[in-house]
């Protein structure tokens, strides 16, 4: 039912942000072991947004996050930042302009947190270039930047969820990139750390794209929504555009009413319970399931 | 615990300098022990004398410290270090605690090598040996490459799996090539795959010594990209390290390593796997400092070991690869046990 809609704003959509834009997806397709994964993804990052990837588990998310820091090598289409395809570049100068921060990174060995956040100079510096001051002193500000000093010697594997992010934003601070890639930077973290994370990310003053499983995070925070479903990019707009009841109906398939956050104005979503009542008998919500 | 003293700067310096001050006072003193009588201050004596001193040295004391115990000493100092070196690095770039030169079919390509000069081709114990032993690990070596440097799947796996296959593949052929062969030919084969220092002499030191030289110099320019590794391959990816090739260049160079110093010293096995372990649990991670760390453990590891090989049975020597193999196992298991009871 709400096919014609979808299509005409997608379509307005790309047309206003291709001028000048950061990134710059055109029709990617990728596939693994012969399964479609990906297909027909267009779309366009302007520099200074943030842009939240959002849909349901396994709607590809994950893997077009891949393509774009250059793990999943797409089967068909083009990945291009500042016009420049990422594929026709080496991995270390794509490393000096995409940063990633990952979901999890297990087994560290033990490394220290500040090793960690030093890795971020690993793109900058060729075989046998050792660290000078400045390098240094850009580590120490960015553990300073996350708040993490007091505990810059601590080994990684023993920091709390939270404090990983961070670390890894710090990373991303001293990798200087001109896109920051975040996969899920927010799962399984108490929602005082998903929404420091979140801040801190957006205070960065690069372009950022973060997968996001929370929508009302997603909303609060981004000026620009992707939502994947089923390997497609079926929605992409702002959160005000994107997020209705019915797309959530539809993709998500819960039941939910939206209004206007008071702080920032932006959806807000109130979800709606009871979608097992045929079986009980005691519906409450007024939600039935056909 | 060792890393929490480890944060002391006192410690730091005093645990230093003793490993240092043992690294140069072990040679000297490993070349004291064998079976001609011989004291510290000979060998003392000796060096001074070779360097031009003026020191009072018997001819044939001076014969023997310069001509066969220091060279041996050395080569026992390199072969120790190149190992646990190897060990290391395939260690990091696999991220896998089991990984070792060996694993990936160097000795069994060596021993293949080897018995095809020696039961085959009927040569002796000649310069062919060393030979044969170093074309059959670059053998196997080239194997394991061909089956794991095409990107894609699971490389470490692939790799694994591939030195695994490829090693019981060249000890079906050498057991065969043994079991059809004279008995003169099996012990002289015995022999070497057990390990030696004996044949050490000052003319064919420089090339393991070269090499693994070089190889630390190049393990070190890549320290950083190896650090990267040990935070996840995707993590390193993102960093912009080729982690694929990163992988198949450090196992060719430990390959290369590996491969010399079996053709020099024949098969000694463990120390790679052991003493990589032994230093990352004293000093932590930091590829940079293990690495040194490793190279100095390994070296006085085996300049004791061999020194053990020649004095624990009276008028005989004992294979090295016999006693690195016993004495490292055991020791491997009690830090094992102590590690478990402390749960780590």
């Amino acid at each position: 039912m709400q096919t014609s809609t979808r299509t005409s704003q997608r379509q307005s959509q790309s047309a206003n942000a291709d001028a000048d834009s950061l990134l710059k997806v055109e029709n990617l397709h990728w596939q693994a072991d012969a399964r479609a994964i990906l297909e027909h993804i267009s779309f366009a990052i302007a520099p200074g947004s943030f842009v939240g990837l959002i849909g349901p588990n396994g709607a590809g998310k994950s893997s077009l996050l891949r393509c774009l820091y250059r793990v999943n090598r797409p089967t068909q289409g083009r990945i291009q930042l500042n016009g420049q395809d990422i594929w026709h570049s080496s991995a270390r100068e794509i490393a000096c302009q995409i940063a990633v921060v990952l979901q999890e990174t297990t087994g560290n060995f033990g490394l220290r947190l500040r090793d960690v956040v030093r890795m971020g100079l690993t793109p900058h510096k060729r075989a046998f270039e050792f660290d000078s001051a400045a390098d240094l002193a850009l580590v120490d500000d960015a553990i300073d930047q996350v708040g993490l000093t007091a505990l810059a010697k601590q080994p990684f594997d023993q920091l709390s969820g939270g404090e990983k992010q961070r670390a890894l934003i710090a990373r991303a601070i001293v990798q200087r990139p001109k896109l920051l890639l975040m996969d899920e930077p927010t799962n399984h973290l108490d929602v005082r750390y998903q929404i420091q994370v979140l801040e801190l990310a957006k205070h960065l003053g690069t372009t950022v794209l973060s997968s996001i499983h929370d929508l009302n995070l997603a909303s609060a925070f981004c000026d620009q929504l992707l939502l994947l479903n089923q390997g497609e990019l079926v929605e992409q707009g702002s959160p005000d555009q994107v997020l209705t009841e019915a797309t959530l109906a539809n993709v998500f398939g819960v039941c939910s009413s939206i209004d206007r956050h008071p702080d920032h104005g932006h959806p807000r979503i109130t979800y709606h319970y009871g979608y097992r009542s045929g079986d009980h008998g005691n519906n409450s919500s007024g939600v039935s399931d056909d | 615990m060792t890393e929490l003293l480890w944060r002391f700067p006192m410690f730091r310096v005093s645990a230093i300098t003793a490993l240092v001050i043992i690294a140069l006072l072990s040679p000297m003193l490993a070349a004291s022990f064998g079976a001609a009588q011989i004291e510290f201050a000979d060998v003392w004596r000796a060096t001074c004398a070779q360097l031009g001193g003026g020191c009072d040295i018997s001819h044939i004391k001076q014969k023997i410290i310069i001509d066969i115990r220091l060279p041996r000493v050395l080569l026992a100092f390199i072969a120790g270090a190149g190992l646990a070196l190897s060990g290391a690095v395939l260690q990091t770039v696999t991220r896998n605690p089991l990984a070792d030169p060996y694993l990936f079919g160097i000795s069994s390509g060596a021993s293949f090598g080897a018995v095809m000069v020696i039961a085959v081709l009927g040569l002796g114990a000649t310069i062919a040996l060393p030979m044969g032993a170093f074309v059959g690990s670059a053998l196997s070596v080239a194997l394991v490459v061909a089956m794991s440097s095409r990107p894609g799947g699971n490389q470490i796996e692939r790799m694994l799996l591939a030195g695994v296959a490829i090693s019981f593949m060249f000890s079906a052929v050498t057991s065969l090539a043994l079991y059809t062969s004279e008995p003169s030919a099996t012990a002289s084969v015995l022999f070497w795959t057990l390990g030696s220092f004996t044949r050490a002499s000052w003319d064919t030191l420089w090339l393991p010594l070269l090499i693994t030289g070089a190889s630390l110099v190049l393990f070190l320019g890549f320290a950083r990209q190896l650090n990267a590794v040990l935070a996840g391959e995707e993590s390193a990816r993102t960093l912009g390290v080729d982690v694929a090739k990163l992988r198949i260049g450090m196992l060719l160079l430990s390959s290369l390593i590996t491969a010399t110093l079996v053709a020099y010293c024949g098969g000694i096995a463990f120390v790679g796997l052991m003493i990589p372990h032994l230093v990352r649990m004293l000093l932590g991670v930091n590829v940079m400092r293990n690495l040194l760390a490793t190279c100095l453990t390994g070296g006085l590891f085996m300049v004791w070991i061999d020194v053990l090989a020649r004095k624990l049975l009276p008028d005989q020597e004992l294979p090295v690869g016999v006693i690195t193999s016993a004495l490292g196992s055991l020791f491997f298991l009690i830090i094992l046990r102590r590690r478990a009871s402390k749960g780590i």
